[in-house]
């Protein structure tokens, strides 16, 4: 309880030192240091043991900005001074851990592997206090350039890690709000401001988007006539801000097969960031699909709703170059195929899908490769007393993407051709969206943004 | 009440067993049952399993390139457990356009059990698109040896009806009156099939039915759907 009082203190003095942020470090000329011996032992140490058993089990390291925390609580060195210094001259020298009373405990530099300094007055708080002191000051060490000198802002970090009804969600929650915007991380990283959105579902911003694909006759397909498919999407994000909120995304599309437009599926989708302490960006999205009612899906194998959920990390390995990598997984469902007057029952068993995308952008202008890999699992298939089970399947493809990423608009051209030998029977997949109806296909897309 | 339902127990006993089972009796024939069939058209030039020309049709022609694919799901399904007895038969009927074959056309027309599970996306090269799905044999999987020839062309009395030395006792005197047709009426006796052949409690793959001479077909729009046809004694 008292730890909460040191630090509420602490928040106080700041608050009603004007709400300004006080600077932690200084253009340090060594005066406050005069006289200082190492500390490796007492209570002030066996206090870092404390906290650093506290940081593990509540696992901090797994919340994105928290990452160094216990390293830094763990491996500070720490001194003592062989005298209290006033808070007057500590003002004058810089910033300084002080409660109301005037009382300067320690000090840091905010910068990653700096010393702590104890006050020899901070050998009259209890455990408790000194557990939350060196989190305190590790915190200054640890968070971003952007927020780690605000005192304000670190003193409320602690407090929501050294609270007794402390949670990890609560401290993800409390980081979440001070944490800078990774796109702002890249703006101080020198980036270039299309890094933002690398394509229509990176989801820095809202975007409409458009899609054509052309596909190549495939001979062993119900949907060979199958020319084009036209896909319009949408994400928005109602539920929080973006790159953190929900998206909640709409799909629809058509199909022009033997020269007909025809409805192809109808799909809702949600897209959520997933929180990581890398610099690596994760998505995992949820979409499900429903199929069209059009007589030339209705009397095929493709005549099956379908859920797909998966992951989707983003790599930068410079301004330049860019790694995508998406696995998505399709939950089993069944079709059925009207054809001839009589059903065709098709249970599909689960399908996986992997897709590695590295791509170069000079300015505004995006070049890229893919490869694409699809296996399917068996196949069942029943009409009449007829049964058959396919074995498992797989499609291996290669493809290219260039694209323009401006800051409003994006556009893109790709184009893939499938690696197998043997020809492909792509009712067997049964996913129009996924994996096409044909061997090679062009797509063209048109993302706004905003 | 109590006593109304009594006396009417009573008289039930009664009626009961003055009831006498003779097994020297002739049981009647109780009513004829028909399976109905799926049909699918194989054509050597034809390679799409969804062709509309395979299906769904008034009239088939069998030739050489070209065959008519018969399965009777029913009959797999157990829907019917037929009673078998000395007078058991099952026929299977086939109406061609032509009513006046000779004994050289007759001989052409066969019907054969077929060996390979097939189903209505089967072609004259797949027994169906999936894996494994080829014929072994372009045309369909069967042996000419276990084909049979027709049993009766256009005759007076269905095959399946009980001989002609039976008198039906009305009401059961189904016997349809075949007459005078304008179609030609095929009937194969195909009993053994089912009592002893490929079909005897096992999976029924269905049949082929084939002829070396151009053959017109009746089919599902015509209403005169080829079909399995039998009666059975009364239990």
């Amino acid at each position: 309880m008292k730890s909460l009082l040191v630090i509420l203190l602490l928040i106080s003095n700041n608050l009603f030192a004007g709400m300004s942020p006080t600077k932690v470090g200084n253009g340090d000329n060594g005066n406050d240091l005069e006289g200082f011996t190492p500390l490796t032992s007492g209570p002030i140490v066996e206090a870092r043991t404390r906290a650093v058993e506290r940081l593990r089990s509540m696992n901090v390291k797994s919340i994105r900005g928290l990452g160094q925390l216990i390293p830094e609580v763990e491996k500070s060195d720490l001194y003592i001074t062989k005298k209290d210094i006033s808070d007057k001259e500590l003002q004058r020298l810089g910033a300084f851990e002080v409660d109301r009373l005037g009382n300067i405990y320690a000090r840091t530099f905010a910068r990653p592997h700096a010393a702590t300094r104890f006050f020899p007055i901070a050998k009259t708080l209890r455990e408790d206090q000194l557990v939350a002191l060196h989190i305190h000051e590790a915190l200054h060490r640890t968070l971003p350039p952007q927020i780690r000198e605000d005192e304000r802002i670190v003193s409320d970090i602690t407090l929501a890690i050294v609270s007794p009804d402390a949670s990890l969600d609560q401290i993800e929650a409390k980081m979440l709000a001070y944490m800078p915007k990774p796109a702002d991380s890249y703006h101080a990283n020198g980036w270039s401001p299309q890094f933002k959105y690398l394509e229509g579902d990176q989801i820095d911003r809202n975007f409409f988007d458009y899609e054509a694909s052309a596909f190549s006759s495939s001979s062993d397909s119900d949907l060979e006539d199958l020319s084009f498919t036209h896909k319009i999407s949408s994400r928005l994000y109602p539920f929080g801000g973006s790159m953190e909120g929900t998206g909640l995304g709409l799909s629809m599309s058509w199909i022009n097969i033997n020269e007909k437009n025809e409805m192809g599926p109808l799909s809702v989708s949600l897209q959520h960031h997933l929180k990581t302490i890398t610099r690596f960006k994760v998505f995992a999205f949820l979409e499900h699909s429903i199929a069209g009612t059009s007589e030339e899906l209705s009397f095929s194998a493709f005549s099956r709703d379908v859920t797909r959920l998966g992951i989707k990390m983003y790599s930068f390995k410079n301004k330049n170059f860019n790694l995508i990598n998406t696995f998505r997984y399709t939950l089993p469902s069944k079709a059925t195929d009207k054809t001839l007057g009589n059903e065709v029952d098709y249970s599909y068993g689960a399908q996986y899908n992997a897709n590695i995308k590295l791509r170069g952008i000079y300015k505004s202008f995006g070049l890229g490769s893919f490869v694409d890999y699809a296996i399917a699992t068996e196949r069942e298939v029943k009409q009449g007393s007829f049964t058959t089970t396919e074995d498992r399947a797989s499609i291996v493809s290669l493809g290219v993407e260039a694209g323009y990423f401006g800051d409003s608009y994006s556009v893109f051209v790709s184009t893939k051709k499938v690696m197998n030998d043997s020809e492909i029977n792509y009712n067997r997949f049964g996913d129009v969206d996924s994996f096409g109806a044909g061997d090679s296909n062009v797509q063209l897309g048109v993302s706004l943004l905003w | 009440m109590v006593s109304i339902v009594r006396v009417f127990l009573l008289m039930l006993l009664g009626f009961l067993s003055a009831c006498e089972y003779s097994s020297d009796s002739e049981r009647p024939r109780k009513i004829s049952y028909e399976a109905s069939t799926s049909i699918k058209w194989i054509n050597e030039n034809i390679s799409r399993h969804d062709d509309p020309r395979s299906f769904g049709q008034e009239v088939y022609q069998i030739d050489s390139q070209s065959r008519l694919l018969i399965k009777a799901d029913d009959l797999s399904k157990d829907k019917y457990s037929w009673n078998v007895d000395d007078k058991f038969k099952m026929i299977f009927r086939v109406y061609l356009q032509d009513n006046e074959l000779n004994l050289a056309d007759l001989e052409e027309v066969r019907l054969c059990p077929v060996q390979k599970d097939w189903m209505i996306y089967a072609t004259w090269l797949k027994a169906h698109p999936f894996q494994g799905g080829m014929w072994s044999q372009p045309g369909g999987d069967f042996s000419l040896d276990s084909c049979l020839y027709v049993s009766a062309y256009n005759s007076e009395t269905d095959l399946h009806a009980a001989p002609d030395d039976y008198v039906f006792p009305d009401p059961y005197n189904f016997s349809p009156d075949v007459g005078t047709r304008t179609d030609g009426l095929l009937q194969f006796d195909v009993t053994q099939w089912f009592l002893n052949g490929p079909f005897a409690g096992i999976k029924n793959k269905g049949f082929v039915l084939i002829s070396g001479k151009d053959q017109i077909v009746f089919a599902e729009r015509a209403g005169l759907q080829p079909s399995f046809v039998w009666s059975e004694p009364v239990y």
